[in-house]
């Protein structure tokens, strides 16, 4: 009952289950942080051109290219239990054969809270493209600035902290002269 | 050489050597027991993953511990980090969506079957690692695009670090017979139910040397790729009781061997 082995194990037994307690209450503590910041994003200018896929060589497909402006002060997302935010513009649109459609066409890891207050003019950092390779008809879109907190432990998070108020149409095509 | 612990097996007799080898037992059935019941509340086949690689730094890291889950009536969003897992493919990934396409559904309809909630149809995804520049299309092996089935869940929360001792017991392959005596030992000795949950899933990672997923083993085993009735048929939802999804034999077998253990234990005490 007294052995070295029975005391290790009961050591080593309390001590896991304090770490488990502590990890569970500061898991748990993320939720009194309730904080929805939200920002402004604009959309400058949408063009769209032609180009060749990357896998298929040979497939004319449409691209488009999207500026915009981020304004937005995310530093209340940041509490003790905060990792990393991820946030990320993305655009939402349904084209024509009725395919809801959600692409993110830029994306930022915010690490420090000194860097949370974004305040970005920027165009799109990953290829926009549309399933049927034409944006011809398709619907105008919204672009919404998104963030995921990522916490130390415990539960990942989602919010949106700005929108388009009015839904952006695709330009005709551009072509490449 | 053994003959002291011959003499030792010999005066505690046989049903202590029977209790001993039970208990052993009631380990591993219970680990199985707790692996399965989490998959059929999370409708995943694996809702607790270790990370392997470094392609979503610096927000996961090789051993951190993910839980997920795969909500049968929940479409994907750009921005969740999913699991997936390409056929072929050993090893599943963790990489975030980058481009969701909703609802391309066939024209072709059949009469037997019922059509699929708008939420249900058929998904379309791209993803990408944070820390890697490019998609994740040349992953694919030759897949256009993700689909619901190729899913293993969404990533909902973390731990980090504790996964190692996974990645650590492939490493070292002693480590994992130590930790597998003690804790049958500790079993015995102590029925923490806590201390017992938290180590049966390293136990359980134990069983499979190569395991990626934590236990896949179940998965393997039982030989069923996806639990879900979802992904199985991912344009018609097929009504089926949620617990036929996930009812293999591997799971009415450990059922019924620990109802068994539990049953013979108290006769035995």
């Amino acid at each position: 009952m007294h052995t070295i082995y029975a005391r290790f194990n009961n050591i080593s037994a309390m001590f896991s289950s304090c770490l488990m307690a502590l990890l569970a209450a500061i898991a748990l503590s993320s939720f009194v942080f309730t904080a929805d910041p939200k920002g402004d994003l604009s959309v400058a200018s949408v063009q769209v051109f032609p180009g060749n896929a990357r896998r298929y060589k040979n497939r004319d497909q449409d691209f488009a290219f999207v500026n915009f402006n981020v304004t937005a002060d995310l530093s209340p997302l940041f509490h003790w239990n905060t990792k990393q935010l991820f946030l990320y513009v993305s655009a939402e649109y349904a084209n024509k054969q009725g395919v809801k459609n959600e692409v993110v066409i830029w994306d930022r890891i915010i690490r420090r809270k000194e860097d949370a207050h974004v305040s970005i003019a920027g165009r799109n950092k990953y290829v926009f493209r549309e399933l049927s390779t034409s944006f011809r008809d398709v619907s105008p879109a919204h672009y919404m600035l998104k963030y995921n907190v990522m916490p130390y432990v415990g539960v990942l998070t989602y919010g949106e902290a700005a929108r388009t108020p009015e839904p952006v149409p695709f330009p005709e095509r551009q072509e490449l002269s | 050489m053994f003959a002291d612990e011959l003499k030792t097996l010999r005066r505690l007799g046989f049903r202590h050597v029977l209790l001993q080898i039970l208990n052993f037992a009631s380990v591993l059935a219970s680990g199985l027991m707790i692996w399965k019941g989490l998959g059929l509340i999370t409708n995943t086949e694996s809702p607790i993953v270790v990370v392997l690689s470094g392609s979503m730094e610096p927000a996961f890291y090789r051993g951190d511990l993910l839980f997920l889950t795969n909500p049968a009536n929940q479409r994907y969003q750009t921005g969740d980090i999913t699991v997936y897992k390409i056929p072929g493919a050993d090893i599943p990934i963790v990489h975030r969506v980058l481009e969701t396409h909703d609802g391309v559904t066939e024209k072709k309809k059949r009469k037997d079957l019922i059509p699929a909630a708008p939420l249900v149809q058929r998904q379309l995804l791209l993803t990408k690692g944070d820390n890697n520049h490019i998609d994740d299309i040349e992953l694919y092996q030759g897949l256009e695009w993700l689909e619901r089935k190729h899913i293993v869940g969404k990533v909902r929360g973390f731990l980090p670090y504790v996964g190692y001792v996974t990645i650590a017991m492939n490493d070292f392959p002693q480590l994992k017979y130590a930790l597998l005596g003690a804790t049958s030992r500790a079993y015995a000795e102590l029925f923490d139910v806590t201390r017992v949950a938290s180590v049966m899933i390293v136990v359980h990672s134990v069983t499979k040397p190569h395991s990626v997923i934590v236990p896949a083993y179940c998965m393997v085993e039982s030989g069923h790729q996806s639990p879900s009735p979802y992904t199985q048929h991912s344009l018609f939802y097929r009504f089926s009781p949620p617990w036929d999804s996930c009812a293999t034999p591997v799971d009415c077998a450990a059922a019924a061997s620990l109802l068994c253990l539990s049953a013979t234990r108290s006769c035995l005490q």
